[in-house]
C-alpha cells in the first residue's frame, strides 16, 4: 500500500510539473504584452530582450482613451459579438438537430454543402457578401455584420458531432410518450449538450470579438467601428504604435477572460447538471 | 405492409420536421455564404478586376495556375503546413484537455491560462514569437545552453521559416482543440470507465479502450476542422512572415490574397481558391469515408 | 476653326455657370481615405463646407494597412478617394475607376500653377486623374550625441552615399549589448534597401536598366551590415525591425535614411516619454558623380468614374489642392504638395527640432514611384527575391535574374 501511494505521490509531482511547465509557456506571450503595455516606445525592442519594463509607462492605457473613441467601440463590439452569438446558437441548434436526429433524403449532401463552403478562403466570396450586404442596404450596420454571423457552418458541425453521440434511443423513448421534436431538442438534447453549447458560445464570441476583416469592409461610420478596427488605426502608414495596440489589447481581452471563466463552469458539469449520469 | 406504411409515413413527417429545424439557418446560409461562393466561381471562369472589366476566359485562369511558380510553390507550402500542424494540434490538445479535466484543486487557474493563446491578439502573437525566436532570442540561447553551437536562423531562414510559423500555429491551436475535447470527454459516461476498472484495465487500457473511441466523433471533428482552417491559414503568415523570406512562407490563402488585392487579378484568385477548395474536399471526402472505420457514433 | 473654339469655351463657360447654380442643390459625397488622414480631412471638410453648406461629405477612414484591401470593395460606391503614391492612381485609372480631370480644370479655371510639376509626372496618356494635396521627401536623421562622442563632425550639406558608408564606420563602436551602430537598417521585406538606387533615378524594376541600379542598391546596403556599421538583416526580420523610429529612440544608432514623416513621429514620441534622442536631418546622399535629388511621392485625389456627383467631388479636391487649404496641411505640420514660397518659408518657420528643418525644403524631389499600375505587382516580386539576398541566401545575380524572369512571366505577361 505504502509503494502505492508513494508512486501516486510521484504521478501527482510529475503531473503538477507538467501542468506548470505548459502554462509557462501558454503564458510567455499574454504576460509579455500586458507587460509590453506598460512600456515606452524604445524598450519594446531593447536587444536584450527585457520582460520587466525599466521605465514604468502607465500613460499609454490613457492615451489609447485619447486616440480613438475606446468607450464607445467597446459598447459596439460587445453588441455584435453578444446578438452574433445568440442568434447563432439558436439557428445552430435547430440545424444540428435535424442533421442529427431527423431522417430525410439529402441529409448528407447538404451537410457536405455545409461543410463545403468552410473550405473556400474568405478572400475571394469577400466581395461578393460586400456587395450583397449593399443591395440589402445593410452597409454600415451592425445588424449587417451581426447576419453574417448568424448562418455559420461552423456552429452547425460542431453541434451536430455532439448530437451525433448522444444515443438515439432518448430521441425515440421520448416520441413514444407523444413529445413533439421542439420539446424532445429543448428537455432532452439540449441540456445534454451544455458541454458543446458552452464551447460553442466561448468560440463564437472570441471569433465574432476578434473579427476584423468584415466590419473593415461593411463598416464606413466611425462611431460604429469596433475594438479591433480601431486598434487597427494604430499601425499607420509610415510606423506602428506597438505599444498602444499592446495597452489597448489588454484591455480588449478583459471580456472574453470572463466568459470564459463563467462558461468553463459548463464545459465540466453540463452533463451532469442534465442530471443523466449513472 | 401496414408497418412499412407507417414507417413511410413517419419519415414523411420526419421530413417536414426537418425542413422547418433546418429553415432559420439555411435561408441565410443560402443567401449569405453560398451564394457569395457562387459568385466567386462564376469571376474564376472571367479575368475580372474588381471594376467593370469581365469577360469570359472559360478555365484559363485554372490551366495558367498550374504553370505559376508562385502558385505551386503556396501549394507546396500548405500541404507540408497541414501536414505538420493538424496531427500535432490535435495530439497536443487531447494531452491538454486530459490535463484540463484533471480533478485537483487549482485546476481552473490552468484551464485559464491555457486558453489565453486563443485570446491574445495575433499581432502580439507575431511580435512576441519573432522576438522569442530571434538569432540571440531566449529560444536559441536555451539551445546554445543545451549545446547547439549554431542555432537556426528561424524566421530569417528559408530552411526554417515554414517550421516557425508551424511551431507557433501548434501552440497557439492545441488550446482551440483542447476546449472541444474537454467538451468531449464529459460527454464520455463514467460507467464505461468503471466497467473497465472492474475487467482489470489500467489507466492506459482505460484511454484506449474508452476515451479515445469514446472521443472519436469530437476529434473527427476537430480533425476536419483543423485541416481546413489549416488549409486556409492566413493571419499567422501576416503576423510573422508576410510569406517570406522569399517565399518560403508563401501559403495558398496568401497567394490568393496577393493575386486579388495587390494585382488586381480576382478572376485568378478565385480560380486559385476553387483549386483550393477541390484539394480540401478531396481530403474532407476521405475523412468522412473512413469515419465509418474509427468514428463511433 | 477659332471660331469652333470659341463656341466651345462659350459652351464650357455656360455650363459651368449651370454648374454653379446646380451645385447649390444638397449634394452627398462618399469620400474613402486611410487611417493616418483622419484629422487632416476633418479639418478641410469643415473648412470647405463651412462655404459650401449644401454639400455634406462622409469621410470613411479605413485601417492603412488595410485600405488597399478595403478600396478594392467599395470603389464603385465611393465619389472620390485618396491614394498614397502614384502607381495606386494608375491601376484605378487601368480598371477605368477613375475621371479624367482635364477638362473640369479647364472648365473651371482651376489654377494649378503651384502643383504643376506633380500633375506632369503623375500624368497617364496625357491626362490629369488625380490631383495632389501632400508630398512627402526623404532625408537622413542623426543622433548628434553619437556624432559628439565618435568626434565626426554632422553633415551639414553635399554628400555621398560612399561618404555615408565611411561615416557609419567612424560611428560604429563597442561590442554586444553595447554596440552603436552607425546605421539604422530596416526589415528584410520592407523595400527600402532601394532608396539609394532611387537616388540614381532608378524607380521602376519592370526596366532593366532600372532593375540592375536597385540591385546596386541592394549590394550597399548589405555591405554596411556585412561591414559590421548596421545590424544584419537576419536580426530585423518580422515587427522588430519595423519599428524604426523606436529603434532610433534607443540611442545606439548614428543615422539612418526615411522620409519626413519621422520628424513628427519622433517629436511626439520623446514628447510622450517614449525615448529620447538628440537628433538632427540632413540631406539625403548622392551617389558620387550625380547631382543631389531626393526621391518624394505625392499623396493624391480622384474622383471616380461612376460618382453622380463628380463636379461637387471635384470641387472639393481642387479645394485640398490648392493654395488655401496649404496653409491647414502646413499649420499641421504636413508638406503640402502646392508649392510656392510663401509655402516653404511658413513650413520651415519656427520649427527647433529638428534644427536643419530646411534641408526637406530645399531638396531637388524626383518621383520616387512610377505612375505605372505594374509597379506594385513587379515591386512584390523583387522584395521577395531581394530578401533571399540581404538574408545570404541567394547572390546578386541570381538574384537580378529570378527578378528579371519572375516579373516577365507572374507581371508583364500575365495581364
Amino acid at each position: 500500500m505504502k509503494t502505492k501511494g508513494t508512486k501516486n505521490t510521484i504521478i501527482f509531482i510529475l503531473v503538477l510539473i507538467i501542468l506548470v511547465v505548459l502554462a509557462l509557456f501558454m503564458l510567455f506571450p499574454f504576460v509579455w504584452m500586458v507587460l509590453g503595455s506598460f512600456k515606452p516606445k524604445d524598450e519594446l525592442f531593447a536587444v536584450p530582450m527585457n520582460l520587466l519594463p525599466v521605465r514604468w509607462k502607465y500613460t499609454n492605457y490613457g492615451d489609447v482613451f485619447r486616440k480613438i473613441p475606446f468607450a464607445n467601440y467597446y459598447v459596439n463590439t460587445a453588441k455584435i459579438a453578444v446578438l452574433s452569438t445568440l442568434g447563432q446558437v439558436v439557428t445552430c441548434s435547430l440545424s444540428a438537430y435535424a442533421f442529427s436526429k431527423l431522417h430525410f433524403r439529402g441529409r448528407d449532401a447538404l451537410f457536405l454543402l455545409y461543410l463545403g463552403t468552410m473550405m473556400i478562403p474568405y478572400q475571394v466570396t469577400m466581395i461578393p457578401q460586400y456587395e450583397l450586404i449593399r443591395n440589402m442596404g445593410l452597409l454600415d450596420t451592425h445588424f449587417g455584420l451581426i447576419l453574417l454571423h448568424w448562418f455559420s457552418p461552423f456552429g452547425v458541425f460542431l453541434l451536430r458531432q455532439f448530437m451525433l453521440s448522444i444515443p438515439d434511443s432518448f430521441v425515440e423513448a421520448a416520441r413514444i410518450e407523444g413529445a413533439n421534436d421542439l420539446r424532445i431538442l429543448g428537455s432532452i438534447i439540449l441540456p445534454l449538450s451544455t458541454s458543446a453549447l458552452a464551447t460553442l458560445v466561448t468560440l463564437k464570441f472570441l471569433d465574432s470579438w476578434n473579427d476584423y476583416t468584415a466590419p473593415m469592409i461593411m463598416l464606413s461610420s466611425k462611431m460604429k467601428y469596433t475594438l479591433q478596427l480601431g486598434l487597427r488605426t494604430f499601425q499607420q502608414e509610415f510606423g506602428v504604435e506597438y505599444t498602444l495596440i499592446l495597452a489597448g489589447t489588454t484591455m480588449s481581452l478583459i471580456p472574453i477572460l470572463i466568459i470564459y471563466i463563467f462558461a468553463q463552469n459548463y464545459f465540466i458539469e453540463g452533463i451532469a447538471a442534465g442530471g443523466v449520469k449513472g | 405492409m401496414a408497418a412499412k406504411k407507417s414507417v413511410s409515413a413517419y419519415r414523411k413527417s420526419q421530413r417536414k420536421t426537418a425542413i422547418l429545424f433546418l429553415l432559420p439557418n439555411l435561408v441565410g446560409f443560402l443567401l449569405f455564404v453560398v451564394y457569395p461562393v457562387f459568385r466567386a466561381a462564376i469571376i474564376s471562369l472571367t479575368n475580372w478586376n474588381g471594376f467593370k472589366q469581365m469577360d469570359f476566359v472559360g478555365v484559363r485562369n485554372y490551366v495558367s495556375l498550374f504553370s505559376d511558380s508562385t502558385f505551386i510553390i503556396s501549394l507546396q507550402n500548405t500541404l507540408i503546413y497541414t501536414i505538420v500542424t493538424v496531427p500535432l494540434s490535435i495530439a497536443f490538445g487531447i494531452v491538454m484537455a486530459l490535463l484540463m479535466n484533471l480533478k485537483i484543486p487549482g485546476i481552473k487557474v490552468f484551464r485559464t491560462i491555457y486558453f489565453l493563446p486563443q485570446i491574445t491578439s495575433m499581432i502580439a502573437i507575431g511580435l512576441v514569437w519573432s522576438l522569442v525566436l530571434a538569432k540571440y532570442g531566449p529560444l536559441n540561447q536555451i539551445l546554445m545552453a543545451l549545446g547547439n553551437s549554431d542555432p537556426p536562423k528561424w524566421i530569417s531562414s528559408t530552411k526554417y521559416a515554414l517550421t516557425s510559423v508551424e511551431i507557433v500555429s501548434i501552440w497557439r491551436s492545441m488550446g482551440y482543440n483542447a476546449i472541444i475535447i474537454l467538451a468531449g470527454l464529459q460527454g464520455i459516461d463514467a460507467v464505461l470507465y468503471e466497467a473497465a476498472k472492474l475487467d482489470g484495465a489500467n489507466a492506459w487500457q482505460s484511454f484506449v479502450h474508452v476515451t479515445i473511441p469514446m472521443l472519436s466523433p469530437t476529434i473527427f471533428f476537430c480533425l476536419v476542422t483543423q485541416m481546413i482552417s489549416s488549409f486556409k491559414v492566413f493571419d499567422i503568415i501576416i503576423a510573422m512572415t508576410q510569406g517570406g523570406p522569399g517565399r518560403a512562407t508563401n501559403v495558398l490563402a496568401y497567394f490568393v490574397y496577393n493575386k486579388s488585392f495587390v494585382d488586381s487579378r480576382f478572376g485568378y484568385a478565385s480560380a486559385a481558391a476553387f483549386i483550393m477548395f477541390a484539394i480540401i474536399m478531396f481530403f474532407t471526402a476521405i475523412q468522412f469515408y473512413g469515419q465509418k472505420k474509427w468514428v463511433n457514433y | 476653326m477659332k471660331k469652333v473654339l470659341a463656341l466651345v469655351l462659350c459652351i464650357s463657360m455656360l455650363a459651368s455657370l449651370a454648374a454653379v447654380s446646380f451645385a447649390e442643390e444638397a449634394v452627398t459625397l462618399n469620400f474613402q481615405m486611410w487611417s493616418d488622414e483622419q484629422e487632416l480631412f476633418d479639418k478641410l471638410i469643415e473648412l470647405y463646407t463651412a462655404k459650401h453648406p449644401n454639400v455634406t461629405i462622409n469621410l470613411t477612414c479605413t485601417p492603412s494597412n488595410d485600405y488597399a484591401t478595403k478600396l478594392q470593395a467599395v470603389v464603385g460606391d465611393a465619389d472620390l478617394f485618396g491614394i498614397s503614391s502614384p502607381p495606386g492612381l494608375a491601376e484605378y485609372v487601368n480598371k477605368g475607376a477613375v475621371l479624367a480631370l482635364d477638362d473640369l480644370i479647364a472648365q473651371k479655371g482651376t489654377d494649378v500653377s503651384g502643383v504643376q510639376g506633380t500633375l506632369d509626372s503623375t500624368a497617364i496618356d496625357g491626362k490629369v486623374y488625380g490631383l495632389p494635396y501632400k508630398t512627402s521627401s526623404w532625408v537622413v536623421y542623426y543622433n548628434k550625441d553619437i556624432f559628439d562622442a565618435a568626434g565626426v563632425a554632422y553633415p551639414s550639406g553635399d554628400w555621398t552615399w560612399e561618404e555615408y558608408f565611411e561615416i557609419a564606420g567612424k560611428l560604429t563602436s563597442g561590442e554586444g549589448a553595447n554596440k552603436i551602430y552607425g546605421s539604422l537598417n530596416f526589415q528584410p521585406t520592407s523595400m527600402w534597401w532601394r532608396v539609394p538606387g532611387n537616388t540614381s533615378k532608378a524607380t521602376n524594376p519592370i526596366n532593366d536598366d532600372e532593375l540592375h541600379a536597385w540591385m546596386k542598391s541592394a549590394e550597399y546596403c548589405k555591405s554596411l551590415s556585412d561591414a559590421g556599421y548596421q545590424p544584419l538583416y537576419e536580426d530585423m526580420a518580422s515587427d522588430a525591425g519595423a519599428d524604426y523610429s523606436g529603434n532610433f529612440l534607443q540611442g545606439k544608432y548614428g543615422m539612418f535614411y526615411t522620409g519626413d514623416w519621422a520628424i513628427e513621429m519622433l517629436n511626439t514620441a520623446i514628447r510622450n516619454g517614449d525615448g529620447f534622442v538628440n537628433y538632427d536631418i540632413a540631406p539625403l546622399p548622392h551617389w558620387d558623380g550625380e547631382e543631389a535629388v531626393t526621391p518624394g511621392a505625392p499623396a493624391l485625389l480622384m474622383v471616380t468614374s461612376t460618382s453622380k456627383h463628380a463636379e461637387a467631388a471635384y470641387d472639393f479636391i481642387a479645394f485640398c489642392t490648392g493654395a488655401e487649404a496649404a496653409e491647414t496641411l502646413l499649420s499641421m505640420d504636413y508638406f503640402p504638395a502646392w508649392q510656392d514660397e510663401n509655402t516653404i518659408a511658413t513650413y520651415c518657420e519656427g520649427k527647433t527640432a529638428p534644427e536643419h528643418i530646411e534641408f526637406i525644403v530645399n531638396q531637388t524631389i524626383i518621383s520616387q514611384v512610377p505612375c505605372d499600375a505594374l509597379y506594385n505587382p513587379a515591386a512584390n516580386v523583387v522584395k521577395e527575391e531581394v530578401s533571399l539576398y540581404l538574408l545570404d541566401e541567394q547572390d546578386i545575380e541570381t538574384t537580378e535574374e529570378n527578378c528579371k524572369a519572375r516579373i516577365l512571366d507572374e507581371v508583364v505577361n500575365a495581364y
